[in-house]
């Protein structure tokens, strides 16, 4: 009786012994520096994400369209021949065209949240404001499509689209807005860039003896580029500070414009930073 | 009084004590003990909790090595070089392509945001 007991207790001590020396060589607690190198390494990890979306989002858009013909053909019909089963139809496709709209804008509001995290040329605050109304609508648009999916009667159905009319504001504001500073981020990453790599080439410029005429040139030169530089600068800043969620939609067209005549200076501005270096 | 008077009071002769028989009794207990069934148990368990003791602090690191880190690989400055400032002017052209405002991101989707059975009523 006394040998298991033994044995039991032996056994018993060892496995104890060894979890005790398995928590002393555990890892350390991460530091706070790597912990924000992590945080560094993992902010750009949202693009294959963004790539599957893409390509459903495609799919949702073909669906969508099949589905608001549909809609249309038995709303017409329903409203000539007035019967019972024209009435069934148009029910049922006016509740699949909503449900499909909803997935349709789900999905795009989804991809431009992704975008804006990666987004590496936005204000943070003006970026952590565009996600958080994203992601406010995003949860709505989930709560629409319950609703769309249960409803089955002809009061529920025609309940729907005044639900959502009242928020269609709130939902094109979030996306355009969204949109817009993805954009403006996209162009104000580049130009940060391009000021970097002129920073280099001065400093190149200084470690490198020269004939004097040449050295008058390079000083021109990079006078000028860093004007160019500047003049895309002050046009991005009045973008940001004046693109603001409630006029996005509005405006949309207009900072088009304002955004194409940037790329304009700014792929002026990458030229000149090309033939600084032949100088 | 005594009547030899050399002799102390306290006097004893010297190591006339040396042998005590009880020592030997006690001995005598101890050998018997561990002969006994009960007195090997005894033993096994001592013995045994003595030589886990000593696995104990043998297993157990004193001074337990935290694994190496590998160092993150940190951002080193780009080398002030004509070709390597070409490539990143060539890096950048092609951003910029990518950041083209004409067809650079999705556009808000077209879809029909008033759909409706009928018109509601007033």
């Amino acid at each position: 009786m006394k040998k298991p007991a033994l044995i039991f207790f032996c056994i018993f001590f060892i496995s104890f012994v060894e979890a005790v020396a398995a928590q002393d060589i555990q890892s350390p607690i991460p530091s706070p520096e790597q912990e924000s190198t992590e945080f560094i390494f993992n902010q750009q990890t949202n693009r294959p994400e963004i790539e599957r979306l893409k390509v459903s989002y495609r799919g949702l858009i073909e669906e969508y369209r099949a589905k608001e013909k549909q809609y249309q053909v038995a709303k017409i019909d329903f409203q000539q021949l007035n019967t019972l089963r024209s009435l069934e139809e148009a029910l049922k496709a006016t509740r699949e065209a909503m449900v499909s709209r909803t997935d349709v804008l789900l999905t795009y509001l989804e991809i431009l949240k992704l975008e804006l995290q990666d987004s590496e040329g936005v204000e943070i605050q003006k970026k952590n404001d565009a996600i958080t109304a994203i992601e406010q609508q995003i949860e709505y648009l989930r709560t629409f499509r319950e609703m769309a999916l249960s409803a089955q009667d002809r009061d529920q159905i025609n309940a729907l689209a005044p639900e959502f009319i009242e928020h269609v504001d709130a939902v094109e504001q979030s996306g355009y807005y969204g949109l817009s500073l993805v954009q403006i981020g996209r162009l104000q990453a580049v130009h940060d860039k391009a000021r970097i790599i002129e920073t280099d080439i001065e400093q190149l410029f200084a470690t490198e003896e020269v004939a004097p005429l040449a050295q008058a040139q390079r000083e021109r030169g990079l006078t000028q580029t860093t004007e160019s530089l500047e003049e895309v600068n002050v046009l991005l800043r009045d973008k940001i500070i004046y693109t603001s969620a409630e006029d996005a939609k509005g405006s949309l067209s207009g900072l088009k414009n304002d955004l194409n005549t940037v790329y304009s200076k700014l792929s002026l501005s990458i030229r000149y930073l090309n033939e600084l270096l032949k100088l | 009084m005594s009547e030899n008077q050399t002799l102390f009071t306290e006097e004893k002769p010297l190591n006339q004590e040396i042998y005590m028989p009880s020592d030997v009794n006690q001995d005598e207990g101890k050998t018997t003990f561990l002969k006994t069934k009960k007195g090997k148990i005894t033993l096994a368990i001592v013995g045994t909790f003595v030589l886990l003791i000593l696995v104990t602090v043998a297993l157990l690191p004193r001074n337990p090595v935290a694994p190496e880190v590998q160092p993150s690989p940190s951002p080193t400055a780009a080398p002030l070089t004509t070709s390597a400032m070409q490539q990143r002017l060539i890096d950048l052209e092609e951003e910029l392509k990518r950041a083209d405002p004409a067809d650079s991101i999705l556009p808000f989707p077209a879809v029909d945001m008033y759909l409706e059975l009928e018109p509601e009523e007033d």
